[in-house]
């Protein structure tokens, strides 16, 4: 009986501990939060500022000084493809508005980022 | 010797606890803000009996290629970031534990072992995501029980938690959220189960109306609250065999539209969709059962322009164990 209940709470102790395990496993990647003195964004263009969705595609590039740079790009809506210092740029109907588009620069040394806004107008508006 | 064993299960659950706390308490902590666990229920939300638990593994395939305006598909020029077809593979883990004969605690997890999104584009490479969604944590209340009429009402209550990935990256460029394993969100539920049974025969009935409110998502660049989902379903089984009974499920889903920085609307959001969901439960040896099911949507309705809920099929199996 005694062992039963020990089985039965291990049981539920191991389940309890996975969920509460995998509630803490999403962690943010704190390494390297440093702003660098070493790197320098010159410039972060896009060839339009202004797309419709689905049929326009912008190419954005970032112009850096440093040395050995890790290039990270990130928007809030719509998809990036590519990777380094220029990638493409296009959105769907839901992510129609300003959106924001980041690039984050980095190396050994920390890290710079600069953002530009692109806005997304709707496939029916002419 | 019944106190030593209550007094030692108290003491295993606190030091449980206590060292979670210790080691992971500051991950916990690292949050992140999300598209999340796919949509859909199995139907079988029957009570756990006290000290009953019930272990649940499933895995789930899902697929969409068609977008629509309104209720009829549109197609869309070849280009950008038209989507041609969107799929995922999906693996999920349910224990439900019944605390006595009318309150049950339930928790959930998944992970997607891809999430991908094709282009028309040859230009836009195929993206894929992938780990860890988000968990439920639900309690359920039997209010009403009649053990001769077969008829039970039980409340759920619950909550969403991303705990999953919301910032995947690929070749340091984040996936767009779509792609994001993890909703980002938190989202409280409410249920309500209906179910009756008819005494003597092999049929019975069931209806679960859910609602899921969503937390608002604010970080740096990104503000966006999920619509209000509103979930309906009516679901009626019968047995064939001690070994073989057939389910079949009438759903109807509808979101609301979401909301991006601030109030803006995102008119290209929210949903109506009816699905009809059939099902076959085997039972190849006492305490356990195998499921096989698909969530095929008879209608639709979408506001805007979106990529449609194509199909989506799962396999269930559940072991129970009884504690008494």
């Amino acid at each position: 009986m005694i062992i039963k209940k020990i089985s039965r709470n291990t049981l539920i102790i191991i389940c309890l501990n996975l969920f509460l395990f995998g509630a803490s496993s999403c962690t943010k990647d704190e390494n390297n939060n440093q702003t660098s003195n070493e790197i320098k964004i010159i410039s972060l263009t896009a060839s339009d500022t202004i797309i419709k969705a689905w049929v326009d595609t912008t190419h954005i590039q970032v112009t850096t000084t440093g040395d050995s740079l890790v290039y990270a790009w990130e928007a809030n809506h719509g998809a990036i493809s590519g990777k380094g210092s220029a990638v493409k740029y296009a959105a769907g109907q839901c992510c129609v508005g300003l959106n924001t588009i980041s690039c984050t620069v980095s190396n050994r040394s920390g890290k710079v980022s600069s953002s530009i806004k692109i806005r997304v107008k709707s496939y029916f508006e002419k | 010797m019944k106190n030593d064993g209550t007094m030692k299960l108290k003491r295993l659950i606190t030091i449980t606890l206590l060292i979670f706390l210790l080691v992971f308490g500051s991950r916990i902590m690292a949050q992140c803000c999300s598209a999340g666990n796919p949509p859909g229920n199995d139907g079988d939300q029957s009570s756990i009996g006290k000290k009953n638990l019930m272990i649940t593994v499933a895995y789930k395939y899902g697929f969409a290629n068609k977008y629509y305006t309104g209720d009829s598909p549109i197609t869309l020029p070849e280009m950008g970031s038209v989507v041609k077809e969107a799929s995922y593979n999906y693996l999920e883990s349910r224990v439900s534990y019944g605390i006595n004969s009318k309150m049950s605690v339930l928790a959930e997890i998944g992970y997607f072992i891809d999430k991908k999104e094709k282009y028309t584009s040859e230009s836009w490479k195929t993206q894929k995501g992938y780990g860890l969604a988000d968990a439920s944590l639900l309690f359920r209340y039997r209010v009403y029980h009649n053990w001769k009429k077969q008829f039970e009402i039980s409340p759920f209550v619950g909550i969403k938690i991303p705990i999953g990935v919301f910032d995947q990256e690929v070749n340091h460029v984040q996936l767009p959220i779509t792609l994001q394993p993890s909703s980002g969100s938190y989202r409280y539920l409410a249920s309500v189960y209906v179910s009756k049974g008819f005494p003597g025969k092999n049929y019975h009935i069931f209806s679960l109306s859910s609602i899921e409110i969503a937390q608002r998502i604010k970080s740096d660049n990104f503000d966006y609250t999920y619509g209000t989902l509103y979930s309906f379903s009516v679901t009626g089984s019968y047995k064939f065999f001690r070994f073989l009974t057939t389910v079949l499920q009438l759903r109807n889903e509808n979101r609301a539209k979401a909301h991006r920085d601030g109030n803006q609307i995102v008119e290209s959001s929210g949903y109506s969709i009816v699905y009809l969901a059939p099902q076959m439960q085997f039972v190849p040896i006492k305490n356990w059962k195998l499921s096989v099911s698909c969530d095929l949507p008879v209608y639709k309705h979408y506001n805007g322009i979106q990529l449609s809920n194509g199909y989506a099929c799962s396999f269930r199996l559940v072991h129970q164990l009884n504690f008494n």
